[in-house]
């Protein structure tokens, strides 16, 4: 594959991966879309057989074909995969970093292993989706977690996610203190530094939903009027304490204002850069790099909209790992493909949650 | 006789699932006494009424008096001679969560051979193990048994609880130690007494071995198939014993086509989850197989490391004959079911089998049956200490 990324792509086919303008990242119809985003994963699948000999394995006993007419055809690999075997389509000395994620079903933690050209690729991309919703003047950003340690090289998989979001943003202010705790003071100087400009607040689900339930309990109420909250990770931790993402916003609405913007996104360590954000009619949306589909939990044939099975993702990324198109284990619905009310295009979907998978009990569970 | 030490087991951090409330002052009895072969008949009858629990009603039958009996006459014929055996004394069992019985099994001999047994078992343990507790219980508690329900205890408590395990493994003479290789380093980090032993029992993988023959009726595919079911269903392929792999013996081209042929309708009985499946066929296939059906595997030019199965489907390997067998691929197996092999290639598949450091050769479809030699080990020796009587000075001395 072609090192070089260059932007402003109006549809073009070919070898190397070239940016797509900046509104065709949700402006591409399913037509254009799917000639544009096809032709790079067949490229990708091709590239994958030639350099990781495993994944040229799978393909050929599996009986997968290697030229997919349609996006539903482009083989996929199970996301369990990148737990059971190290899988790379790049010398192991051009390795720049390996990324891990525990998941949360199976024992054992996934590694994906990036080059320099693929993690500038993933930052690339994911910096133009991101920007779609935040806009391309950087925001004082409120970074709801731990200050990172300085020198530290323990840094847990969380802190490491928020901070390396911190790119979006100028003036970063930390919102919690070394102890965990939210650090009121720290915040309302933020605030009121900041009152008058575009914001951006970004944490994890679960501790944006800490800050905003502290700030609720110690009357720290504000009027944002251009702020945009950006928040990721699971909902699980969330439905336990009976908080929805309605919930969740009206809470956030009550306390900062009504004209906040607020938009969850999903992705994962595995296809790192194409992320699903939440619009304003609270579909997650898939930018045109990436794609969803959903399977049937039994037999993974391709499910009709409004049928829920386990997603499937699509990413026209992933170049030094065979990660372009897996299934996941998490469950799904899509609602419909380039008719979302927010005026964006490419399917539209929910996650429910993920698939309960019965373990194999083993002999070593005491 | 030996004694024990007091250590209760009914405090808020460990609960007595059945039997003695604490340790006996003494540890050890005579074997094989009538109340002890009583007392497991008993436990026998009322197991056996669970007709719906098929890993019940095997323990069942393993109890029987005429199963104790012949168990006796193994213990007897190791005292040949000058060699006597006596009990060990306290025995640790640290059972495992997959398999429901296999505690029941091992307390059964160390019983009968006249130890006092504190069984932990584990947090996983499901509704077989429930029953199998409820029903030592009741039988415990009648006066005839008082004997045998002071030498019993079975406890529960959290594995973070780690005093208990502490404590017990520094009073016990022998520890049993069920749970593959996490656990057994897990609890081999309590230091035993210096006279103290351990018996472990380490993650192992098992194979089937399988003679195809192009003349097969569908009684015997039937026969073939339901053996398998019994190896692979009763306890799920997480059980040490059951099989990971189908090695076929005979004609490649015609194995390869009856696979490609009838495989497909045969596996659906083993009951492999779909997703769980999906992940196997990806990582054989990755590793150089050839799906053949939604959980099989055809691995043809190499044979992968058992130990990285992932426990959800079949590998399938074909060969002539036994001799074509890489050993080394094999090293360290438990159990070898086989099926539609005779007798030369028997001997073959012993002398295999002891190559390759395999525990056990059985019959397909009798993988999983518990033996008083298991996983390598002679429990009866395991669990007791042999000593000398009469030594011959003494005979010849007049």
């Amino acid at each position: 594959m072609e090192n070089s990324i260059t932007k402003g792509c109006r549809v073009k086919m070919g070898d190397q991966l070239t940016l797509l303008a900046d509104d065709e990242v949700f402006g591409l119809n399913a037509k254009l879309k799917s000639e544009w985003l096809l032709s790079r994963l067949n490229d990708l699948t091709r590239h994958h057989v030639e350099n990781c000999q495993p994944y040229a394995n799978l393909l050929k006993g599996m009986g997968y074909a290697q030229v997919a007419g349609s996006l539903g055809e482009v083989p996929f690999v199970h996301t369990r995969l990148f737990k059971l075997l190290e899988l790379m389509s790049i010398d192991r000395n051009a390795v720049f970093k390996t990324l891990q994620s525990s998941g949360t079903t199976s024992s054992g933690k996934s590694k994906i292993f990036l080059d320099a050209h693929t993690a500038r690729l993933q930052m690339k991309v994911l910096t133009q989706i991101l920007q779609h919703f935040t806009g391309r003047q950087r925001r004082a950003m409120l970074i709801v977690d731990l200050p990172p340690v300085q020198g530290g090289e323990t840094l847990s998989a969380r802190n490491a996610g928020s901070n390396g979001l911190a790119f979006l943003g100028r003036n970063h202010c930390y919102a919690m203190n070394t102890d965990g705790e939210i650090d009121l003071d720290a915040v309302k100087s933020f605030f009121s530094s900041h009152r008058h400009e575009p914001i951006l607040i970004f944490g994890f689900t679960f501790m944006l939903w800490q800050f905003v339930t502290t700030c609720r309990d110690n009357n720290l109420k504000e009027s944002l009027n251009d702020a945009v909250f950006l928040h990721s990770g699971g909902w699980k931790k969330m439905l336990a304490q009976q908080v929805d993402n309605e919930t969740f916003k009206m809470a956030v609405r009550t306390q900062f204002g009504a004209d906040i913007k607020i938009h969850n996104f999903y992705g994962m360590a595995e296809q790192t850069g194409t992320v699903f954000v939440e619009c304003e009619k609270s579909y997650l949306h898939a930018p045109a790099y990436a794609h969803i589909i959903v399977r049937d939990e039994q037999t993974f044939s391709e499910l009709d909209e409004n049928q829920q099975g386990l997603i499937q993702v699509l990413s026209a990324l992933p170049e030094s790992y065979p990660g372009h198109s897996i299934l996941t284990e998490d469950l799904g619905t899509i609602y419909g493909e380039d008719d979302c009310l927010c005026g964006r295009k490419g399917r539209y979907f929910n996650v429910m949650g993920r698939q309960v998978v019965s373990e194999v009990r083993g002999c070593s569970d005491v | 006789m030996k004694s024990g030490a007091v250590v209760m087991f009914n405090s808020a951090d460990i609960n007595l699932l059945a039997g003695f409330e604490q340790l006996p002052n003494s540890l050890t009895s005579k074997a094989f006494t009538a109340d002890k072969i009583e007392f497991l008949s008993e436990i026998s009858k009322r197991l056996l009424t669970h007709k719906d629990r098929p890993n019940v009603v095997a323990l069942a039958y393993w109890l029987r008096k005429s199963n104790v009996a012949s168990i006796e006459r193994e213990y007897t014929a190791k005292q040949k001679g000058a060699a006597k055996l006596e009990p060990a004394g306290l025995v640790f069992q640290i059972a495992p969560g997959n398999v429901d019985a296999l505690f029941a099994y091992y307390w059964s001999l160390s019983m009968l051979q006249g130890n006092t047994t504190v069984t932990r078992l584990s947090a996983e343990r499901g509704e077989d193990a429930e029953l199998i507790l409820n029903c030592l219980q009741t039988v415990l508690d009648e006066e005839r048994f008082s004997s045998i329900k002071g030498q019993s205890s079975f406890v529960y408590y959290d594995h973070e609880k780690t005093e208990y395990t502490q404590t017990l493994s520094l009073q016990c003479d022998r520890r049993v130690i069920w749970g593959g290789n996490k656990t057994i380093e897990r609890i081999q980090r309590y230091p035993l007494k210096s006279s103290g032993k351990d018996i472990v029992f380490p993650d192992r993988q098992s194979i089937a071995v399988v003679r195809y023959d192009t003349t097969w009726t569908d009684e015997i595919k039937d026969r073939l198939s339901k053996a398998l079911k019994t190896d692979i269903t009763s306890l799920g392929q997480g059980a040490c014993a059951a099989p990971l792999a189908i090695v076929w013996l005979g004609k490649v081209a015609e194995i390869s086509a009856f696979l490609e042929r009838e495989w497909a309708k045969i596996e659906p009985r083993f009951g492999f989850d779909q997703v769980n499946s999906l992940v196997f066929l990806h990582q054989s296939c990755a590793l150089g197989g050839k799906r053949i059906s939604a959980s099989s595997v055809i691995l043809e030019n190499n044979t992968p490391i058992l130990s990285t199965h992932t426990r959800s489907g079949l590998w399938h390997f074909i060969y002539q004959n036994i001799e074509d067998l890489d050993v080394e691929s094999f090293s360290g197996i438990q159990t070898i079911g086989v099926f539609n092999i005779d007798n030369i290639e028997y001997k073959n598949l012993e002398e295999f089998r002891s190559a390759c450091f395999g525990k056990h050769l059985t019959r397909l479809g009798r993988m999983l049956n518990f033996n008083v030699q298991w996983d390598g080990i002679d429990s009866l020796s395991a669990l007791s200490v042999s000593y000398f009587t009469r030594p011959k000075w003494l005979q010849t001395a007049k």
